[in-house]
């Protein structure tokens, strides 16, 4: 199912943070993606289930949740390595790149794991920094 | 021990000054008037910090000595013909100057994080001006708040009470005498709390700005729903602001990041610069890491441009787009990378950060990073407003003097010794 992908802060992400970016509570915090109840509905999955966000920059696996905030059709990833798994790298000479409203897929992705940080970095980067 | 007052908080940029902090025997046992996020950060970081110093020797990170470390990273620096010095914006101003003294002895460029937030606001606020205030105006005087594309609930936490809608200021009583509005993609938690909320349709700002300067000089719009707000919507906020004794509008990241960029600020400051024609109004941006203006203060009255600094020709360019760092990286055009105080690896799109598992990295943070498991040498330093002092910025550009309130582990040292001892090894090792 096709959504919009928004990225941004949350008090989970920012607190987790504050725990370095290998703890577990920052995982737990950022590697997620947040739907509106009804489409977690039309895509089968419950909280909590792994699903897959794709764009074609990437893509990568996180535990689904229901929005506390919900907007059908967006798809909210805290900020963070998960989330810029899937991010446009492309700044159209701006300097910035768009973090926000960005076109993703996102699919049931049963019995798939949630990377660490050290695997996600592996999966997205191709690899950590040999010799 | 008595508790320590005035106390600045060291993680957003709201940096509140008020808060009080008791110190037992070295270690902090109570956080008072922070916020969760603050909380969290004053009383668990230094416990839980990884305080191991490492280099990258055959592909694996081992422990070093400091001074193994430092020599290390000025051999990198040094050796390098375009090196990136990017962060600083959780550490002090006098952290970010040597960052520039580096950059410059280096012929490299320096660039913070703001290129990756609130630079095209920056960039807009060079292009048409900006009629900006202080928070304390807020507090003191605004009696209608806008909350653009941002959620202060969440990561601002105390902005609403300490400065806008909730606080108590001498011509405003609080909640009763002020009106909020919330302009947002999504229903946040900061929009459930608005007397009016706009859900504006993902990337579509530019639009809904458009059509309230049109609202404001009383042109018709010829549609029904602008950006997927209804025209009736549009009428009302715009009635609103500029029938407000002073008004207050603030923007996030909803804007800056959205794809008009720049051209979305460019758009809320001439709204802005509209309304005045009618009452009194005034903007802001919603600066995030503590000290991120800081960064662009510091980087302006050394250089003359607040980010992407190149110093590769011997006097400071800046060209955001071209000497900005995440177009360095995707083009990878630098050959060796400083980052201080932040993680590009975890907030830089991943095609972008992949330049990293190629460059020479030296990361210097306090925690430990994404980028510092890709680096070559990371050496932790000490907590900037928890284990050293140093002036820190206000997202209004007011400058506090962050404390020391306990003295770090030895051999984890504040950043301004770090970059001292840095750029003290590379003028040494460039002028053999
Ligand atoms: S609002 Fe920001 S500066 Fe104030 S206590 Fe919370 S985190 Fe600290």
């Amino acid at each position: 199912m096709k959504f919009i992908l928004v990225t941004g802060t949350s008090l989970k992400q920012a607190q987790g943070k504050e725990h370095g970016k290998t703890s577990e509570r920052y995982k737990e915090a950022v590697a997620v993606c947040e739907l509106a109840e009804e489409d977690l509905a039309k895509l089968g999955v419950k909280p909590g289930d792994p699903v897959r966000v794709k764009s074609p920059y990437g893509s990568v696996v996180v535990r689904a949740a229901k929005a506390r905030e919900p907007t059908p059709g967006v798809a909210f990833i805290p900020s963070g390595p998960w989330a810029n798994a899937v991010t446009s790298p492309q700044t159209h000479g701006a300097g910035i790149p768009s973090y926000k409203s960005l076109e993703v897929e996102v699919e049931p992705a049963p019995g798939e794991e949630i990377p660490d940080l050290p695997s996600l970095l592996k999966q997205t980067l191709g690899g950590l920094k040999e010799a | 021990m008595p508790a320590i007052r005035g106390v600045v908080c060291s993680f957003c940029g709201c940096v509140c000054d008020d808060l009080e902090v008791n110190v037992e025997a070295n270690r902090i046992k109570a956080v008072k008037y922070a916020c969760a996020i603050g909380m969290e950060k004053i009383s668990k970081c230094v416990e839980e910090r990884d305080p191991r110093i490492l280099i990258r020797t055959g592909g694996q990170l081992r422990e070093a000595s400091l001074e193994e470390a430092l020599d290390r990273a000025a051999e990198i620096l040094a050796n390098s013909k375009y090196p990136l010095l990017y962060g600083w914006s959780n550490t002090s101003c006098e952290a970010i100057k040597l960052g520039v003294e580096l950059a410059e002895e280096l012929g490299g460029v320096i660039d913070n994080t703001s290129c990756v937030c609130h630079g095209p606001g920056i960039e807009a606020a060079q292009e048409v001006g900006i009629v900006e205030g202080t928070l304390g105006q807020a507090r003191q005087r605004a009696d209608l708040i806008v909350y653009w594309g941002c959620n202060p609930l969440q990561a601002h936490q105390r902005h609403l009470s300490r400065y806008t809608v909730m606080s108590q200021g001498i011509f405003r009583a609080g909640r009763k005498d002020r009106k909020l509005v919330v302009v947002d993609v999504r229903k946040t938690s900061t929009a459930r709390m608005a007397d009016l909320f706009l859900q504006v349709e993902p990337g579509m700002d530019y639009e809904l700005i458009q059509a309230l300067r049109m609202a404001i000089r009383d042109e018709e719009i010829e549609a029904e729903k602008v950006a997927g707000v209804p025209i009736e919507q549009v009428e009302e906020l715009a009635d609103l602001m500029v029938n407000c004794e002073f008004g207050f509008m603030f923007f996030g990241l909803g804007l800056t990041q959205s794809s008009a960029k720049s051209d979305n600020i460019t758009a809320a400051i001439n709204l802005i610069q509209d309304l005045n024609f009618r009452t009194k109004w005034l903007i802001l941006p919603m600066r995030g890491h503590h000290n991120v203006t800081g960064a662009n203060k510091v980087s302006l009255w050394e250089t003359g441009y607040p980010f992407a600094v190149d110093f590769s020709h011997g006097y400071p360019r800046y060209n955001p787009g071209e000497t900005s760092a995440v177009d360095l990286l995707n083009r990878r055009e630098v050959d060796a990378a400083l980052i201080v105080a932040s993680d590009p690896v975890a907030h830089l799109p991943a095609q972008t950060a992949k330049a990293f598992t190629e460059l020479p990295t030296i990361v210097i943070d306090p925690l430990m990073t994404a980028t510092a498991l890709l680096a070559d040498v990371r050496i932790p330093s000490a907590f900037t407003g928890i284990e050293a002092e140093g002036t820190i910025y206000r997202m209004d550009g007011v400058p506090l003097r962050a404390k020391k309130l306990v003295d770090p582990p030895e051999n984890i040292l504040p950043d301004t010794v770090l970059l001292g001892r840095l750029l003290e090894r590379v003028r040494k090792l460039r002028r053999r």
